[in-house]
C-alpha cells in the first residue's frame, strides 16, 4: 500500500473537514452543497452527502433548516510524517534559500532533524539541465527574487532595472502577474506586464530573474487590473496552433506526445494512413524553442502548417541542404 | 451490478488509463485493451470527475476521443493531483477519523477510554481491536502520538513543531510543482492554500502518476536497500521482476522520461528503467557496499548522454560535429551548445566554423539534439551507422518538404 495513496489526504476527507468546522455555528444544506461543488469531484455529492447528512456517520445534527457540528471544536490535522519529510527534503534544496531567511531555515532544520528527508538532491540527475541556471545563493538575486515575489503576492507595481540581452539596461515599471519556473532552464521568469502610454493598453512582457539588476516597490499609481493581468495570461493565444504529422516508427508517437504533453494540444489517429495529427496551441515567445524540439524528431514528425512556421523549418532544410553540397 | 463509486482502493486501477488518456490524447474506447466495455466506461467517467475542466473531447473517425490537455504554463496545481485524492474508505475509517480526533483534543486517552466515549457520543458501538487498529495506524503515520503509561497505551494529537505558514508556504507552492510534489499539495490543501503565485514551464505533469514507486525507490535509496521492481513491458505487457540495488533517478528535462538507474549484481553493471513501466517496488534488505555501487556509477555517469550505458559497442564512442556559426551574429548559438553541450568541447576551426565533440557510451542518445541543428551542419563524425541514420534523415528532410536541387522548393 503507498504512503501516498491514504483517504486521510482525500477530497472527501478535505470537504467533511471544512464542513464540520463551518457547522460549529450552523450551516444550511445549500452551503454543504457548494463547499462539495467547490472542491468535490464532479460526482461527489452524489456519494458525500448521504453519509454527512443522512446522519450515516452521525457528524451533524439538524436544527430547523440548519445542520449544526456534534463536536466541540474544528479540525486541523496535523502534518504527516510523510509531509514531514517532504519538507525536510526541501531544506536541502539550494532554491529553499529564496524563501527563508538563514535564521528561519535554521530554525525549520531543528524542528525537522528527527525526520528523514524524502528525498536528496543528489538523488536525481538530469543530464539535460542547462548550465547556466540562475544563481540562487547569490544575496542581490536573493534580494530581488524575495522584493519581486512580495509585489506578486501585494498585486502592486515593482520598479526593475533589467539588463536585457540585446538592448542593454533599462529602468521601468512592471506590473507582476506571477513567477514562472523552468527545470529544463533551471530559471526563474517574472510574468509581468507594461502599460504601453502610446497604446494606452497593457502589453505582456517576461523578464529572467537572472537579469535583474535591481527590484523595489514603485511608486506609481494602480494602472493594470489584477483582473486585466489575468485575461492577458490566460487568454488564449492568437496565433493559429501548428498542425503536425506523427508517423508511427521509431517510437516517435510515445516520444512526441510525451514531450509535448504540457501544451494545450488536440490529436486524432487516422487509422487508414497510421498516421497521428495533432495541433499544438503555443504562445510566440516559445515559437523558436518548439521549431528546434520539432526539427530534433527528424522525418518523424512532419510540419503541416501555419505556413509561417513550415516556412521556418524549409529556411532552415534549405541552408542544410546547400550545406550537403546540394544532394539529397 | 456493482454500484459505481468515483473513489478507488488501488491506484494502480487508475495510474496506466489516466496516463494514456493525458499523454495521447487520441484513444478512443476500442484502443483500450482491457477486459470490458463497462471498465473502459467506469475509468473513463472516473478520469472526468476527477479532472473535471482540464479533460475534453471532440469527435474523430473513429468515434468520440475524450483527452485531457492543460497548458501547464497557465495552471496553478497539477490537475492529476485529483488522481491521488480519490482513495476510498469505509464507513469506520471516517466516522473514527473525526471522533477520534474529536476525543484527543484536550488529553491523551487509552484505546478504551477512547472506544467508549466514542460510543456515547456517536450513537454507534465500535470494536476495542479496530478503534485500537486506528489509532495505531494513525501514530504509524504521524498523526497522534504512542506512549506506554503503566500497562496500557495512550494515545495524543501530534503537536507539529513545524506549521506551513507565511515564508514556507510561498516555498511549498512552488515546491509542489517539483519532485513528489503531490505531498507538498497535499500540505497547501490541509492549510486551506492554493499555490497562487507559480507556473511552470517544461512541466510533465503526468509524471505524478510515478509518483508511488518514485517514493519507494526514494525511500530505498535512503535506506540502502536492494528492491525487487515488477516491469511492465510496454509492447509485450508481461511483468518481470528482477532484484536491484537503486542508485539515481536520470530525467530527462527535455524528453519528460524519468529512469530508475540501477547495479544490476548478477550482470555487474547499471541498467536504467522507465519509471512509468515500473508497476511496483518491494524493499527486500540491505545492498552490500552500498557506497562502492554509488562511486562506480559517478565514475560513470559523465558518459552517458541521457540514460543509456549501452551504445553500440558497450565502449565509450562518442560523435563530432563541424557547424556554421555566424560569428559576428549568432553568438547566442555559441551560449546555446556551452549550456546544453553536457560538457561536450566546442572550438573554433576556422572562420564561422565551429566542432563539437563529445565522448559518451551511446552517441545514438545525442541524435535528437544534433538535429536541432539542422540547417547548420557542416559535417557530423560518429560510427557508420550513425552517420548513415542522419544522411537517411536529412534526405527523407528534404523529400518531405520539396526542397530541390537549385536550394529551393519544389512548389
Amino acid at each position: 500500500m503507498s504512503a501516498l495513496f491514504s483517504e486521510i489526504y482525500g477530497c472527501y476527507f478535505g470537504i467533511v473537514s471544512r464542513v464540520l468546522n463551518a457547522a460549529r455555528d450552523g450551516i444550511s444544506k445549500k452551503d454543504i452543497e457548494s463547499i462539495i461543488a467547490e472542491r468535490g469531484f464532479s460526482e461527489t455529492a452524489f456519494h458525500l452527502l448521504p453519509g454527512l447528512i443522512g446522519g450515516e456517520w452521525s457528524f451533524l445534527e439538524r436544527r430547523g433548516d440548519l445542520y449544526y457540528s456534534k463536536f466541540d471544536g474544528g479540525f486541523e490535522r496535523p502534518l504527516t510524517r510523510l509531509e514531514l519529510s517532504w519538507l525536510a527534503a526541501l531544506t536541502n534544496d539550494p532554491r529553499i534559500g529564496l524563501f527563508l531567511s538563514g535564521e528561519s531555515l535554521t530554525r525549520l532544520r531543528g524542528a525537522l532533524k528527527e525526520t528523514t528527508p524524502a528525498f536528496d538532491a543528489a538523488d536525481f540527475v538530469s543530464a539535460d539541465k542547462r548550465l547556466d541556471g540562475d544563481p540562487y545563493g547569490d544575496a542581490v538575486y536573493i534580494a530581488n527574487f524575495r522584493e519581486i515575489l512580495k509585489a506578486c503576492k501585494g498585486g502592486y507595481p515593482v520598479a526593475i532595472a533589467y539588463a536585457a540581452e540585446k538592448t542593454g539596461v533599462s529602468e521601468r515599471t512592471y506590473y507582476p502577474f506571477k513567477l514562472s519556473y523552468s527545470e529544463l532552464d533551471d530559471k526563474f521568469r517574472l510574468l509581468c506586464a507594461v502599460f504601453d502610454a502610446k497604446a494606452q493598453k497593457p502589453v505582456k512582457r517576461t523578464l529572467n530573474l537572472g537579469r535583474v539588476i535591481s527590484a523595489a516597490p514603485s511608486g506609481l499609481n494602480r494602472r493594470i487590473s489584477r483582473e486585466e493581468l489575468c485575461r492577458l495570461f490566460l487568454e488564449q493565444s492568437a496565433n493559429p496552433p501548428i498542425t503536425l504529422e506523427i508517423t508511427n516508427e521509431r517510437n516517435a508517437p510515445e516520444r512526441f506526445f510525451l514531450q509535448f504533453a504540457s501544451f494545450d494540444r488536440k490529436t486524432e489517429y487516422d487509422r487508414v494512413r497510421g498516421v497521428y495529427t495533432c495541433q499544438i496551441s503555443y504562445d510566440l515567445d516559445d515559437e523558436a524553442e518548439l521549431l528546434i524540439r520539432i526539427l530534433s524528431f527528424g522525418p518523424t514528425v512532419r510540419v503541416l502548417g501555419p505556413q509561417g512556421f513550415l516556412d521556418k523549418i524549409k529556411e532552415r532544410l534549405i541552408k542544410q541542404f546547400r550545406l550537403c553540397g546540394g544532394e539529397r | 451490478m456493482a454500484e459505481f463509486s468515483e473513489l478507488i482502493k488501488n491506484f494502480n486501477k487508475i495510474r496506466s488509463f489516466m496516463r494514456d488518456f493525458y499523454i495521447y490524447g487520441f484513444k478512443t474506447r476500442d484502443d483500450f485493451s482491457i477486459k470490458s466495455a463497462r471498465t473502459y466506461d467506469n475509468e473513463k467517467r472516473r478520469c472526468e470527475s476527477y479532472l473535471g475542466d482540464a479533460m475534453k473531447w471532440t469527435y474523430s473517425g473513429g468515434g468520440k476521443v475524450s483527452f485531457v490537455s492543460a497548458d501547464c504554463g497557465a495552471i496553478p496545481a497539477n490537475p492529476l493531483f485529483s488522481a491521488w485524492k480519490s482513495k476510498s474508505f469505509t464507513t469506520n475509517d471516517i466516522t473514527l477519523h473525526f471522533y477520534i480526533f474529536d476525543a484527543l483534543r484536550a488529553a491523551v486517552k487509552s484505546a478504551e477510554e477512547l472506544t467508549e466515549e466514542i460510543a456515547q457520543k456517536s450513537q454507534r458501538s465500535f470494536d476495542l481491536q479496530t478503534v485500537r487498529g486506528k489509532c495505531n495506524e494513525y501514530a504509524g503515520l504521524g498523526l497522534l502520538t504512542r506512549e506506554k503509561i503503566g500497562k496500557k497505551y495512550v494515545y495524543g494529537l501530534s503537536q507539529n513543531a513545524v506549521k506551513p505558514e507565511k515564508e514556507l508556504l510561498d516555498a511549498v507552492k512552488f515546491f509542489q510543482g517539483g519532485s513528489l510534489g503531490v505531498i507538498g499539495n497535499y500540505i497547501l490543501d490541509n492549510a486551506d492554500a492554493v499555490n497562487d503565485l507559480f507556473v511552470f514551464k517544461h512541466s510533465y505533469i503526468a509524471q505524478t502518476l510515478e509518483d508511488a514507486v518514485l517514493y519507494d525507490i526514494l525511500t530505498a535509496i535512503r535506506g540502502r536497500e536492494k528492491i525487487e521492481i515488477a516491469l511492465v513491458g510496454s509492447k509485450s505487457g508481461k511483468t518481470v521482476k528482477p532484484t536491484v540495488v537503486p542508485a539515481k533517478i536520470l530525467c530527462g528535462l527535455s524528453s519528460g522520461r524519468r529512469y530508475l538507474c540501477a547495479y544490476i549484481p548478477s550482470a555487474g553493471r547499471f541498467f536504467t528503467y522507465r519509471l512509468d513501466t515500473v508497476k511496483s517496488v518491494e524493499a527486500v534488505g540491505p545492498a552490500e557496499n552500498y557506497d562502492e555501487t554509488q562511486k562506480a556509477l559517478s565514475r560513470n555517469i559523465g558518459k552517458v548522454w541521457g540514460v543509456s550505458f549501452d551504445g553500440e559497442s558497450r565502449n565509450q564512442t562518442g560523435f563530432s560535429m563541424t557547424l556554421y556559426i555566424d560569428e559576428g551574429r549568432e553568438g547566442y548559438i555559441i551560449n546555446r551548445i556551452n549550456k546544453e553541450g553536457r560538457g561536450g568541447v566546442l572550438e573554433r576551426v576556422g572562420a564561422n566554423t565551429f566542432k563539437f565533440t563529445r565522448t559518451v557510451f551511446d552517441a545514438n542518445e545525442a541524435m535528437p539534439w544534433v538535429k536541432t541543428f539542422i540547417g547548420r551542419i557542416i559535417s557530423f563524425e560518429a560510427s557508420d551507422r550513425l552517420k548513415k541514420r542522419l544522411c537517411g534523415d536529412l534526405s527523407r528532410m528534404f523529400e518531405m518538404y520539396g526542397i530541390d536541387k537549385t536550394g529551393g522548393t519544389e512548389e
